[in-house]
């Protein structure tokens, strides 16, 4: 299993090297709030419900007596069938697109496994529902195409010995096929999208505070998008079914039924096994794609001794990990406890608790802060210089790490070398394109974190009072996260007096936060470039000796944090 | 200290043209693969398609249960003669022309092959005047012969055929004459 799963690491590898670029392209063209890519899960959703309405519209027109010509008189409506035809069938094409794209991404991002199991199995078979619902409405319109795909249908399930004659003699001309099949058809292609929104439901069961629409910029687009070509582009009609005549040419599409050429070629078993065999292995990829053990990091832990049961971090959980239990030693007071089967160890805890009390081993408050003081010590920033603290996913980080000599990820590296650093520095400043900025005032330097989300803001006030001119959290795009609502508990932690905040005694004009996606470089350069600028007009940062940060909330009367634990 | 404004990065009046030219390019594509022409390639020839379903003429196995046999079984099971049936196969023979283009055997339906038979084949033949001559017979004789109330065990159809390209000449079995007929 060791050698299936490095392997997948490396087909991982392959789909980042292929995702990365995508995302840049589109973070470039479309800014990250308008990047499908990032939000092709919602998409979806949005999708689901254009299917839904149309689909409603589509129904009431539709006669199982007489299929193809019911649709082909919804076509030629004047003003509103064709079009609603058109939208129906683009947007189950788009959909289908989307759902591959949201896989691919989540397997690319090593997040097909573990906690994630469930969402990765859901996916696949609202994937799955999807298609064969679309199948179910290609058959309903009962032209070529659909004959073709009913015929297969029926030489696939006659191999099946469940039923009690073959399914496949309805379609062979010996009599008019039976309304029934018409009935059934269009039973299945409803209920099946039904039962797709309680999977739907499943789906996101795992998440805390799921969103499923998609940014408003994006959402008009895409609707926009489908609904220029619906009216410009409609679907025409293609000749009916004719079980006496052979097909010579029909018209496929290609997302629903881009297999047809392929399994009219194959015995019918065959299909089965391949069939089988895919779907298997697509739904057992959280076992193959799991990373070898000890690059799997370990879950959040509590430490009962620092929690004062603020449940702040269980608030902040993105998955719902975190549950509030009675403390035995203190009636009415409660500690926090995380469920390592649920937490996907983000470490996005970390980040919100002010006592430094939780996190994954080596990502908590007091695990940065013993980073940053080494990274402190050895780069020693100046007052004219910019300490990018870059979270390794987004615009300065990606670039930092691609550049770094480390192996590993630099927020992983416990003490980073001055070797290392200056070389992340020069990547990311490379990629950031900032020289002309660091003509102007000092060289920015770069302080890698794994995830801006769980970035203790301490961290800040550290870099801030130990004499850099300025601090420059350089996060993920809010909705692109690769641990869900980071960026979002950052801004609220750093401006909106979310637990852990960020001080009062932090001088705010030297701390910044830009959203920036790998290929958004111009907006972290504009910013680097406008603090320069203030800086310049500002008094010369001082660097701070002995500097001591709170890592203690509460203490009991001895003056010892208080003692917990179940 | 001020929020990242979330302003969108696109400014350049090139990006957003070149932004507009993609998605509409996207929305292109998609509507182009929705209806992507696919030559199933059989329209050039036509076929031969025999199907029907029928009940076959069964064979009853009878015997006498031996006293033992008997004995080890509940009173209301004693019965005193036990029968088994099943259909035996029948071969399927197709001539065009006088050359034979199908030759099979056909077993009943069920795990006992006591069901009726279906009969499902469809030939190719290239377009054309054919003479077509079908059988269908049972390979072993069943009990009782072929009277009026008895499943056919023989069937024939020899019939001259004409067929455009793509059409199919539909043989099927007309119950009512107990006979094949061509559609």
């Amino acid at each position: 299993m060791t050698a299936i799963r490095r392997l997948a690491a490396r087909l991982r590898s392959a789909c980042l090297a292929i995702l990365a670029p995508a995302d840049r392209a589109m973070n470039r063209l479309f800014g990250h709030e308008g990047n499908p890519l990032y939000h092709s899960g919602v998409v979806v959703v949005t999708l689901l419900i254009v299917l839904l309405l149309t689909g409603v519209y589509l129904l009431i027109f539709y006669r199982i007596g007489d299929p193809h010509g019911s649709v082909t008189r919804i076509t030629g409506q004047t003003f509103t069938g064709g079009w609603i035809r058109a939208l129906h069938r683009y947007a189950s094409d788009v959909a289908v697109v989307a759902i591959a794209v949201h896989a691919f991404r989540l397997f690319a991002q090593n997040r097909s496994w573990g906690p994630r199991a469930l969402a990765w199995v859901t996916g696949l078979i609202l994937l799955f529902v999807l298609l064969i619902s679309g199948w179910t409405g290609y058959v309903m319109v009962w032209d070529v195409q659909a004959q073709l795909l009913a015929v297969e249908g029926a030489r696939w399930l006659d191999v099946l010995p469940i039923f009690s004659e073959p399914i496949g003699r309805a379609f062979v001309g010996e009599a008019e096929i039976p309304a029934a099949f018409f009935f059934l058809n269009l039973f299945a292609h409803i209920a099946l999208p039904i039962g797709m929104f309680i999977v739907l439901w499943l789906h996101v069961s795992r998440l805390a505070r799921p969103v499923l629409s998609p940014p408003r910029r994006l959402l008009y687009g895409v609707l926009g998008l489908l609904l220029l070509i619906s009216v410009a582009w409609p679907i025409g009609m293609e000749p009916v079914a004719d079980p006496l005549r052979l097909p010579e040419r029909a018209v496929l599409d290609v997302f629903y039924t881009f297999w047809l050429p392929v399994t009219r070629l194959m015995p019918a078993w065959t299909v089965w096994v391949a069939g089988l065999g895919l779907s298997g292995v697509a739904l057992l990829a959280p076992v193959w794609s799991r990373p070898v053990a000890e690059e799997v990091r370990e879950p959040s832990w509590v430490n009962p001794r620092l929690c004062t049961g603020c449940e702040q971090c269980y608030q902040d959980c993105p998955y719902e990990a975190i549950a509030m239990l009675e403390r035995t030693d203190r009636a009415g007071h409660f500690y926090g406890h995380v469920d390592p089967a649920v937490c996907v160890s983000c470490g996005i805890c970390a980040g919100s608790c002010a006592p430094m009390g939780v996190g994954p081993p080596g990502m908590t408050g007091r695990d940065q802060l013993e980073r940053v003081e080494e990274w402190l010590e050895h780069m020693k920033p100046g007052p004219d210089q910019v300490v990018l603290v870059a979270c390794e996913h987004g615009a300065a980080g990606a670039a930092a790490t691609a550049e770094s000599l480390s192996t590993r990820p630099l927020s992983e590296v416990a003490a980073v070398t001055v070797r290392d650093a200056e070389a992340a520095a020069r990547g990311a400043m490379r990629a950031l394109d900032a020289a002309p900025t660091a003509a102007v005032f000092g060289q920015p330097l770069v302080f890698t974190v794994p995830c801006a989300g769980n970035l203790h803001t301490s961290v800040v006030e550290y870099i801030v009072r130990a004499g850099a001119g300025a601090a420059l959290v350089v996060a993920c795009p809010p909705r692109d996260c690769w641990n869900r609502e980071g960026p979002k508990w950052l801004i609220e932690r750093m401006y909106e007096n979310r637990e852990a905040e960020l001080k009062a005694r932090v001088d705010r004009r030297r701390v910044r936060v830009v959203n920036a996606a790998p290929g958004e470089e111009r907006r972290v350069r504009a910013e680097i470039a406008a603090l320069g600028e203030e800086l310049a007009r500002m008094e010369a940062a001082e660097a701070e000796e002995g500097i001591r940060i709170d890592t203690i909330c509460e203490l009991d009367e001895s003056g010892q944090p208080i003692e917990a634990g179940p | 200290m001020t929020r990242d404004p979330g302003a969108p990065s696109v400014r350049n009046p090139l990006l957003i043209a070149l932004a507009v030219g993609t998605a509409l390019l996207a929305a292109f594509a998609v509507a182009a693969l929705t209806r992507v022409p696919y030559t199933v390639g059989d329209g050039d020839l036509a076929a031969v398609r025999l199907t029907w379903r029928m009940a076959g003429q069964a064979i009853e196995d009878c015997r006498t249960p031996s006293e033992e046999e008997l004995a080890a079984r509940p009173a209301h099971m004693r019965q005193t003669e036990v029968c088994e049936s099943h259909v035996p196969p029948y071969r399927l023979r197709v001539q065009v022309d006088g050359e034979t283009i199908e030759d099979i055997l056909v077993l009943a339906g069920g795990a006992h092959e006591d069901n009726p038979i279906y009969v499902y084949s469809e030939l190719r033949v290239a377009p054309g005047p054919h003479e077509l001559s079908v059988v269908f017979a049972q390979e072993e004789q069943a009990d009782g012969g072929a009277g009026d109330s008895m499943p056919a065990d023989r069937l024939e159809l020899h019939d001259a055929i004409d067929l455009a390209p793509g059409q199919v000449a539909l043989v099927t079995y007309d119950r009512e004459a107990r006979t094949l007929v061509r559609r």
